[in-house]
């Protein structure tokens, strides 16, 4: 019981006198637990073979180097520090101690006063008193308030009655009790105190110290073991002095003594040790990154931290340094970088992209615009121009016809320029529809040499050369073709100064049975390889004269890989299909070989200079040449400067079956007088000055030298009567008056109108001809003339019909009543109609609302009968339409007729009875289907007088008829 | 003898079609209109009818399976149908044609869809018969056409 009561009190001494983490108070390196007996905790942990590896007769030289002194008098100040404190504490205890027996002291008089008392009142046991006294005084030593109750409790204890004897006798033994019990406590108290002292004494620096150090050390091990560290201290020379390693490679004295370079070889180790000097040096601490490629321990980085260790003097003696793999983290770092690089990379890929995207919409919208507006601008420049072609007809006088010659072939220059724009962006958004037409090569050819001589300025020599293999007629797009031809020989023509401009067409290997066999060898590469055929063409440039074309070109074909015509036919079964290569030549200035490439480009001019001295805006060679590739060919030059240029085009046309070819000259007209024969093999056109056809305007604007060969003499070579046959065509006056011969118009106005009159024959009508037309007919000239803007005077003419729909007729007047039926379906039209003559009217049909208008506005009708519901316009929209003309004279806004002069004329025209300004009011009877859209009330709001439902039968359509209809 | 057996035949599928309730009073009015201005009349109008109707089928489906109906469009067709079955006295089909333009009105697809089959079967249905209607014309007419020869070559002889 006593051990049990000493411990109890002791727990409660020690923590008020030895608080925890004393040290905190104090700057401590060491942060560790304050266990009272360090030992116990690191029982369970299990320290591993010591890596680290130490030199102790340098740490002797160590403790004598600045940080080991300050380390030293640290341990002393705290050594120092906790004695003064222990010595603080055990005053406060006697303090408190004698705090405690002042108490006791005071509470001992108590008692003894209170003893005195009693004896005073009972007489009995007086004389323990004293000896009470002396008791209590040892008794009373004891410092515990906790005794104090407990001594107190006991005194409640006392069974028997109180002041009875039995009573002071018990009590007397009690205190005797607790007298022995406070003696033991006294004494052990005494006991531990003295312990206490001795244990202070045997507390001696050097103990605390080596203690200090333990647990340190344990620490240290503790936190280290698993930490991939290296922790060194070399000396002045480099030598390893102390290293700490976890994953030591060497045995101690494979490092104690040694230096980097003795250990360690290969990459990095120059480096650090650089670095470790460099600190030593400077006396500054460092933070490193050094990578390593040891055979020792392989590729690895180390982050490194580097201090120097100073003497008391000052002088640096060697270096501390930390040392952590991070290579692991090095590969992550570099991963992550790598990433990221390739991610901003991506996002600059993205962003530029994105702007190319952007661009590329921006330019197509660009083009867009450009069609548009090309488009925009070319309707209204072409009326300005045909006005002004018309003018040209009128009386002028001489200054104001040149400057109208100015204004025309500016206009045509513009208009030229739009037309290649548009063709342009056409191709390019494959909008361009390529139309296959039996067409002759032969003609083409000559068609475009004859343009080109008609509007030829220079003394050249036009010259055509044609194969005898080319078929006389192919399939292709002859329109595109003679575009490409015509646009390649006025380059040609404007290039070229003096002597010739040709275009050659022939078959290729067809006649040389050699070629085949090396084309077919080219031929999987000629479809993939257009761009290498024009780059061979380019690389052997050659003079081009009409002597050496036939053969070369065959052979330049061939071995540029162009496809034979046999290996072709194997994909196109039925049809033969030719491969026609047409060379457009020249001996003009030529083209440097340098702009070769930039050539077919647009926008794009073989040089600034030729810009500026030829004009043009380089569009014509772009699109001959997507016109070519569309149509499955390809387009090459051939140039040398000064000498002159080949353009060579091959495509691919079809050969017509037989009796397409015997049935086209019965149904073309127009090449019906040509035969076989009449079309020979070559041509020429030269010029032939005529000095009487210069007219002043003329050679003014051209800036030529003296010729302007506007008029040509054709030359044939073989048959005289070849001739008659074609100056039909040749001759410039009847042929191109519209397009180039400005000085025809002129001289020979008559000519020009009947020019005119034969195209309408032939349904060739070209806007600029109509509206010459319509100043011909103004001006009293009686032709007869038709067409489609034209302005009509008589609308119940059969002409008029053409202008109006199809299936509108005016039946000439007679004394049947005329019925407009309009409805849109058919069956319901044949049904009505089949009715309708049965019961004897004549009757027209319209579709839809708006067409009854139109047939309204030409014709009288005597009824209409309308359906409701239509496409466009529908029936009540019709009626309203047709019902507010009637009562104001005129009609609304929306549905004005396309000539204002029907209604503005009718008023004074004659013969015209139904143009009374009075209108009458024609009956309108609807024609319900007598469905929810088409209620009865709605036709008779809308103006109609009645309504059949439909079906019509007989008896209804009779009797609304009979109703309706004028009496006859 | 044979002329008068096709009659016969003709009758009784005109009746037979009269008496379904394929055909109305309508069609009594072009078999009236059918005389010696226009002897084909009849077969001109049918033949007419069920090519369009045809196209107009074919067309409704084609509308119909967009993701996005236009019912306008659709209820025009329907109209269009509608017309021309009247037109002809096809009741059947154009009862139907006058509930497929209620769905219309709804915008309910399925129950147009439901009414273009309906539709459909009925007119092929008429078409099968129209068809059977026409041949027999046709034949009548030949045999009209031969006798007529006959007739005509037995005169010559006498």
């Amino acid at each position: 019981m006593g051990g049990e009561y000493l411990a109890e009190p002791e727990d409660e001494v020690a923590s008020s006198m030895w608080p925890e983490n004393i040290g905190d108070k104090h700057q401590k390196q060491f942060k560790m637990e304050n266990l009272g007996k360090g030992q116990d905790a690191f029982k369970d942990v299990k320290f591993q073979a010591k890596p680290s590896t130490a030199d102790v007769n340098h740490l002797m030289e160590l403790t004598n180097s600045e940080k080991g002194i300050s380390q030293m008098q640290y341990f002393v100040k705290h050594w120092e520090y906790k004695r003064a404190n222990t010595v603080r504490l055990l005053k406060e205890q006697i303090g408190l101690l004698s705090q405690q027996r002042k108490e006791i002291e005071q509470k001992k008089q108590q008692i003894l006063e209170e003893q005195r008392f009693q004896d005073e009142s009972y007489n009995a046991v007086k004389r323990q008193v004293p000896i009470l006294d002396e008791l209590y005084k040892d008794e009373w030593k004891r410092p515990s308030r906790k005794n104090d109750d407990l001594s107190h409790n006991q005194e409640l204890k006392i069974e028997a009655e109180y002041n009875s004897i039995s009573y002071w006798k018990e009590r007397a033994m009690q205190l005797e009790k607790t007298l022995e019990a406070s003696f033991q406590r006294e004494r052990s108290l005494e006991e531990k105190l003295e312990e206490n002292i001795k244990n202070l004494q045997s507390h001696t620096p050097a103990e605390e110290f080596s203690d200090m150090l333990k647990r340190a050390d344990y620490f240290l091990h503790l936190v280290l073991q698993s930490a991939p560290i290296v922790i060194a201290h070399q000396d002045a020379d480099l030598r390893y002095r102390f290293i700490f390693n976890h994953f030591p490679t060497l045995a101690d004295e494979d490092v104690i003594g040694k230096t980097d370079y003795e250990i360690l070889s290969g990459e990095g180790i120059e480096e650090m040790n650089n670095v470790k000097k460099d600190v030593m040096a400077s006396g500054k601490a460092t933070k490193r990154e050094f990578v390593f490629n040891t055979p020792l321990f392989g590729a690895k980085t180390f982050v490194t931290y580097i201090e120097p260790v100073f003497s008391k003097s000052g002088e640096t003696i060697g270096v501390n340094y930390v040392a952590m793999d991070i290579t692991d983290q090095v590969m992550r770092r570099e991963k992550m970088a790598d990433v990221r690089v390739r991610e901003a990379i991506q996002k600059a890929k993205e962003t530029e992209l994105g702007k190319s995207l952007h661009i590329t919409e921006e330019t197509m919208r660009a083009k867009q615009m450009l069609a548009t507006m090309s488009h925009e601008i070319r309707s209204p420049l072409s009326g300005v121009l045909s006005m002004a072609e018309i003018l040209a007809t009128t009386k002028l006088d001489k200054e104001q016809y040149q400057l109208l010659e100015v204004m025309l072939s500016s206009g045509d220059l513009v208009l030229q320029l739009i037309n290649d724009i548009l063709d342009l962006s056409k191709v390019e958004s494959g909008a361009m529809k390529l139309e296959a037409t039996t067409f002759r090569p032969r003609e083409v050819v000559k068609h475009v040499l004859q343009t080109a001589a008609a509007s030829l300025k220079k003394e050249l020599i036009l010259e055509g050369c044609i194969g005898d293999d080319v078929p006389l007629e192919v399939t292709g797009d002859v329109l595109r073709i003679r575009q490409i031809l015509t646009n390649l020989i006025s380059n040609a023509v404007k290039f070229t100064h003096e002597g010739r401009v040709g275009i050659n067409l022939l078959v290729l290997d067809k006649q040389l049975p050699g070629c085949k066999i090396e084309g077919g060898k080219f031929h999987t590469k000629a479809h993939s390889a257009p761009v290498a055929a024009a780059e061979h063409f380019c690389a052997s440039p050659r003079k081009c004269t009409n002597d050496t074309l036939g053969g070369s070109n065959l052979e330049d074909a061939c071995q540029s890989g162009i496809p034979s015509n046999d290996s072709f036919v194997e994909h196109h079964e039925g049809e033969e299909v030719v491969w026609l290569r047409c060379d457009v030549y020249d001996t003009g200035i030529g083209i440097p070989e340098k702009s070769l490439p930039l050539l077919f480009k647009r926008y794009m001019q073989a040089s600034d200079d030729h810009a500026r001295k030829y004009g043009g805006t380089g569009l014509g060679l772009a699109i001959c040449k997507q016109l070519v590739e569309l149509m499955g060919g390809t387009l090459n030059v051939v140039s040398k400067e000064n000498e002159g240029s080949t353009f060579s085009f091959v495509l691919p046309c079809k050969i017509p079956v037989k009796e397409d070819h015997s049935d086209d000259s019965d149904d073309m007209p127009s090449s019906g007088d040509f035969t076989t024969s009449d079309i020979e093999g070559s041509f020429v056109f030269k010029p032939q000055a005529r000095s009487y056809l210069l007219s002043p305007g003329v050679s003014v604007m051209n800036n030529t030298k003296l010729v302007s060969g506007n008029l040509l003499f054709y030359d044939p070579p073989n048959i005289l009567d070849d001739r008659k046959q074609f100056s039909n065509g040749f001759v410039l006056t009847e042929d191109h008056s519209t397009n180039s011969a400005t000085t025809a118009r002129q001289s020979n106005g008559p000519i020009f109108r009947s020019t005119n009159g034969e195209r309408h024959d032939n349904a060739m009508v070209v806007d600029l001809n109509r509206q010459a037309e319509r100043v011909s007919s103004s001006q009293g000239d009686t032709a007869s003339v038709s067409g489609p803007i034209h302005v009509e005077r008589e609308p119940c003419e059969v002409h008029e019909e053409k202008s109006l729909h199809k299936k509108s007729k005016c039946s000439p007047s007679s004394n049947k009543a005329k019925i407009l039926l309009v409805e849109d379906n058919k069956v319901n039209i044949m049904v009505a109609k089949s009715m309708l003559e049965q019961l004897g009217h004549g009757i027209d049909i319209v579709n839809n609302g708006m067409e009854a208008i139109r047939a309204v506005q030409k014709c009288q009708y005597d009824i209409i009968l309308m359906d409701v519901h239509m496409p466009e316009m529908d029936g009540l929209q019709a009626t309203k339409f047709i019902r507010s003309f009637e009562n104001t004279g005129c009609w609304d806004a929306s549905v004005k007729p396309e000539h204002d002069q029907i209604i503005a004329d009718s008023a004074i025209s004659s013969d015209c009875a139904h143009t009374k300004k009075q209108v009458k009011r024609v009956p309108i009877i609807a024609m319900t289907a007598n469905s929810f859209a088409e209620s009865a009330e709605e036709c008779l709001a809308a103006g109609m007088d009645s309504y059949i439902s439909k079906p019509v039968n007989f008896q209804n359509i009779k009797e609304c008829l009979q109703k309706y209809l004028p009496p006859q | 003898m044979a002329a008068a057996a096709l009659t016969n035949q003709l009758n009784a599928l005109v009746n037979n079609m009269f008496a379904m309730g394929l055909l109305d009073d309508q069609f009594q009015q072009l078999q009236m209109l059918q005389d010696s201005t226009a002897p084909d009349f009849v077969s001109e109008v049918v033949t007419l009818f069920c090519d369009d109707g045809e196209r107009i089928i074919c067309e409704l489906a084609r509308q119909l399976e967009k993701p996005n109906v236009d019912f306008d469009r659709v209820d025009s067709y329907v109209h269009q149908l509608k017309g021309s079955s009247a037109s002809v006295g096809a009741q059947k089909v154009k009862n139907t044609c006058i509930q497929f333009r209620e769905f219309c009105q709804q915008r309910s697809r399925d129950g147009c869809l439901k009414t273009l089959d309906l539709v459909r079967t009925e007119f092929y249905d008429l078409r099968s018969k129209f068809q059977a209607m026409l041949q027999i014309m046709n034949r009548k007419a030949e045999s009209t056409e031969k006798k007529k020869n006959c007739d005509a070559e037995a005169e010559g002889a006498s």
